[in-house]
């Protein structure tokens, strides 16, 4: 067995048309679709529908007067103290915020509406709103404190996610770090300069950030769109892997290498399971392969803990023996057509088919409940709705039925494969 | 050692094999004959069990084949009428491939893989991909794939086909070291008179599914030995004078050639020469050339099938 397994393996991994199609054009729309999403505040083209709540805890007085007595207090020389105060006076760290809220690019993610944290909490709960957008306690006295006396960490944002949504919220994610990292003192001076007509007074800021940073609700992470699309390419090029292996196989009955192997006494089924195999250990390796270069180029899943690895594995794991059974279903095909039509319709129509339905190019649950439903059955729809519960920190109890699924999937093409394949050696 | 009984095989409307009967000894080298679709193929998959007959039995030292498909495994080697190789794999690789289905391991296949690559010559180049190979250097690699189990009988199915003058007689010079160094029972399919001619003891000679001769070279072509193979040119195509001569009761065949070449099967009682020149004169044809020959294999299978062999 081994040998057929590592010939088999040898020969793909020999092809560069075939490594190209595996591995590089995944990574490629990877990135592409990874990026194209995840950076939606400079582009204008996508709209998101994103219903989502804002909830002020801040209170923009008290923290103000707090950092004008703080800057009364220092030591520094007068004239700078008098141009603090000044500034202290001015910058409005919320309605920094809101400028970007209400902005017309980031109206087209989607409307919100403000909400008190009780309110809040509980449309996320109903999945009434997909993200709860958090502006802290002391957020204008952070920031100010930061930005002026640069001490403190820097205002905090915190952002609570629906499961149900887990790409666009994650794309919110992005679009809120992003903002974060462009605030400055400059852009706080710069707005109130632009509303009032004037220079900006001169003084050197520090060039750390004064925003701390999004921070989030850590009951469920939200899932970032290269994150998300890593799993979708991968879970859509593995059936290229499978339907290869199967389309290889043909190749060896048409050649009839086919024909030596039942010469020397291979039982048929010995070949199928052989096939089976290599397919399934060939997508074990693509998908390392794609997570771990998705992870170094990208940092798609830096950071990630043990836990997260061991689930993605065992996932990982479940997958490719599917992709095995699948292999073998479409080997037994083309063998009993004696064609190579089975594999070149389900390459051709049936991966892009699937690949849609099972939510690889845009998250289904934001279309509708029966193709969601319908996904959720495909075997790479499946793996990918229990890849992304993993990643949002779900525990086994949101993903067991996806991998149950698998399993199901996999037991069903493996009986039929092996109930169908040509047994008898004279045919 | 090897006979087949009655051997047929019938496609849904098409009787690809019909009644063959052949047996091989110990040792022998046998030639299987005939044009395409003549059914060669056919019969070496049921010999080797890859198909099973409609009727009929393949013995093998009287055990049935067909009954016990196992033994036969060791004793018999198949060299396709395809390149049943993997051409992203060097020679090596495909050996070694090919070796381990049939159990060798270790040093012995590495062994099998030295000896047989040295028996086709390629040692210096075992290390490169199949695909990279020239036609008859896949060839070649093709035969060796079938060697590594040292079987008793090796079936080649068309061995030579498409591939230069050089690496033919190659091929040629291989099958006999293997027949008559290494003693391994040959059946060798060709659609090549001169290389069965070359090469075989023995001799059937198929048509249409049915063994139409056999025997030894020389009593084949004694079918023939009462009969005289004219060969006539012409300066120009004369038709008529073609009709004539089939025409003629006294003529067994007539078969024209590349329409300037007249070739004629005479029994040797009849004296023709006479009445050959009247006609063409009668015909006005000139006669360039005129040789009596003697009758080659490939005059046999004109005059058992009023066919060539190859078109
Ligand atoms: N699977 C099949 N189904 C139907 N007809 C078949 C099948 N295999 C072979 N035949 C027919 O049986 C006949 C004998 O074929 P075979 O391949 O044995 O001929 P061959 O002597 O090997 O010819 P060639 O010199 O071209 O290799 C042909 O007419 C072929 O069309
Ligand atoms: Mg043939």
């Amino acid at each position: 067995m081994g040998n057929f397994i590592k010939k088999d393996i040898l020969i793909l991994v020999r092809d560069r048309k075939e490594l190209a199609i595996l591995i590089l054009m995944p990574f490629i729309l990877i990135a592409i679709l990874g990026f194209a999403l995840g950076n939606i505040i400079n582009g204008d083209s996508v709209t998101l529908d994103l219903n989502f709540a804002l909830v002020v805890e801040d209170d923009e007085a008290s923290g103000r007067s707090k950092v004008l007595e703080e800057i009364d207090q220092s030591q520094l020389p007068g004239e700078v103290k008098a141009q603090l105060l000044q500034a202290a006076a001015e910058i409005q760290p919320q309605a920094m915020l809101r400028g970007v809220i209400d902005s017309e690019k980031f109206r087209q993610l989607g409307s919100y509406q403000e909400l008190t944290l009780e309110e809040g909490k509980r449309a996320i709960e109903q999945d009434e709103a997909a993200v709860l957008l958090i502006v802290p306690e002391d957020y204008t006295y952070n920031m100010l404190r930061k930005m002026l006396l640069d001490s403190g960490d820097g205002a905090r944002l915190l952002v609570e996610s629906s499961s149900k949504y887990p790409l666009s919220s994650g794309i919110f994610q992005d679009v809120m770090e992003s903002f974060s990292r462009t605030v400055s003192y400059e852009t706080a001076l710069g707005q109130i300069s632009a509303s009032k007509g004037q220079m900006a007074v001169e003084w050197q800021t520090t060039e750390s950030p004064v925003h701390g940073g999004v921070e989030f609700i850590p009951s469920f992470d939200p899932i970032r769109s290269i994150q998300y699309y890593t799993f979708g390419m991968a879970v859509m090029f593995i059936m290229y892997a499978a339907t290869s292996i199967a389309s290889r196989a043909y190749n060896e009955k048409e050649n009839v290498a086919f024909d030596r192997i039942v010469i020397a006494g291979t039982n048929p089924l010995a070949y199928l399971a052989g096939k089976a195999i290599s397919a399934a250990m060939l997508v074990f390796l693509q998908l390392v392969v794609l997570f771990g270069m998705s992870t170094l180029c990208f940092g798609t899943f830096a950071g990630k803990s043990l836990e997260f690895w061991l689930a993605l594995l065992l996932v990982m794991a479940v997958l490719a023996i599917c992709m095995g059974g699948l292999a073998a279903l479409l080997t037994t095909l083309n063998f009993r057509a004696e064609n190579y039509r089975s594999t070149q319709i389900f390459g051709g129509l049936f991966v892009t088919l699937l690949s849609f339905l099972g939510g690889s190019f845009f998250p289904t649950s934001a279309m509708s409940e029966a193709i969601s439903y319908l996904g959720g059955w495909t075997p790479n729809g499946a793996a990918l709705n229990a890849f992304v519960q993993i990643t949002q920190g779900a525990g086994m109890e949101r993903y067991l039925d996806f991998i149950v699924r698998l399993l199901f999937l996999s037991g069903s093409m493996f009986i039929v494969s092996f109930w169908l394949f040509p047994r008898r050696r004279m045919f | 050692m090897l006979e087949t009984i009655e051997l047929r095989k019938v496609y849904k409307n098409k009787t690809a094999v019909d009644g063959v009967n052949l047996y091989l000894d110990p040792g022998e080298s046998v030639g299987l004959l005939g044009p395409n679709g003549a059914g060669k193929s056919t019969t070496i998959s049921m010999i080797s069990t890859l198909i099973k007959p409609t009727s009929g039995d393949v013995k093998l030292n009287g055990q049935s084949v067909l009954k016990h498909p196992r033994i036969i495994r060791h004793e018999l080697g198949v060299v396709p009428q395809e390149i049943a190789l993997y051409q992203e794999l060097s020679a090596v690789e495909n050996l070694q491939f090919f070796g381990r289905i049939y159990g060798l391991k270790g040093k012995e296949l590495e062994l099998a893989v030295e000896e047989v690559l040295e028996l086709v010559d390629l040692t210096d180049r075992k290390k490169e991909r199949i695909k990279t190979y020239s036609g008859g250097m896949k060839r070649r690699i093709n035969i060796a794939a079938a060697l590594m189990h040292q079987p008793k009988i090796i079936i080649m199915d068309e061995p030579t086909v498409g591939i230069d003058p050089q690496s033919r007689n190659y091929i040629l010079e291989t099958v006999r070291r293997l027949n008559i160094e290494k003693k391994m029972t040959v059946l060798y399919t060709s659609h090549y008179m001169e290389e069965v001619e070359q090469l075989c003891d023995r001799i059937y000679i198929m048509d249409h599914g049915k063994v139409i001769a056999s025997g030894r070279k020389e009593e084949l072509k004694s079918i023939l030995s009462a009969e005289d193979t004219i060969v006539l040119q012409l300066e120009e195509p004369c038709k008529e004078l073609v009709d004539e001569l089939k025409e003629n009761n006294e003529i067994r065949k007539v078969d024209v050639d590349g329409n300037k070449t007249i070739k004629l099967i005479v029994p040797k009682t009849v004296n023709l020469l006479g009445h050959l020149f009247q006609a063409a004169e009668r015909h006005g044809a000139r006669i360039v050339n005129l040789n009596v020959q003697k009758p080659s294999l490939e005059d046999v299978f004109l005059h058992l099938t009023g066919r060539k062999l190859r078109d």
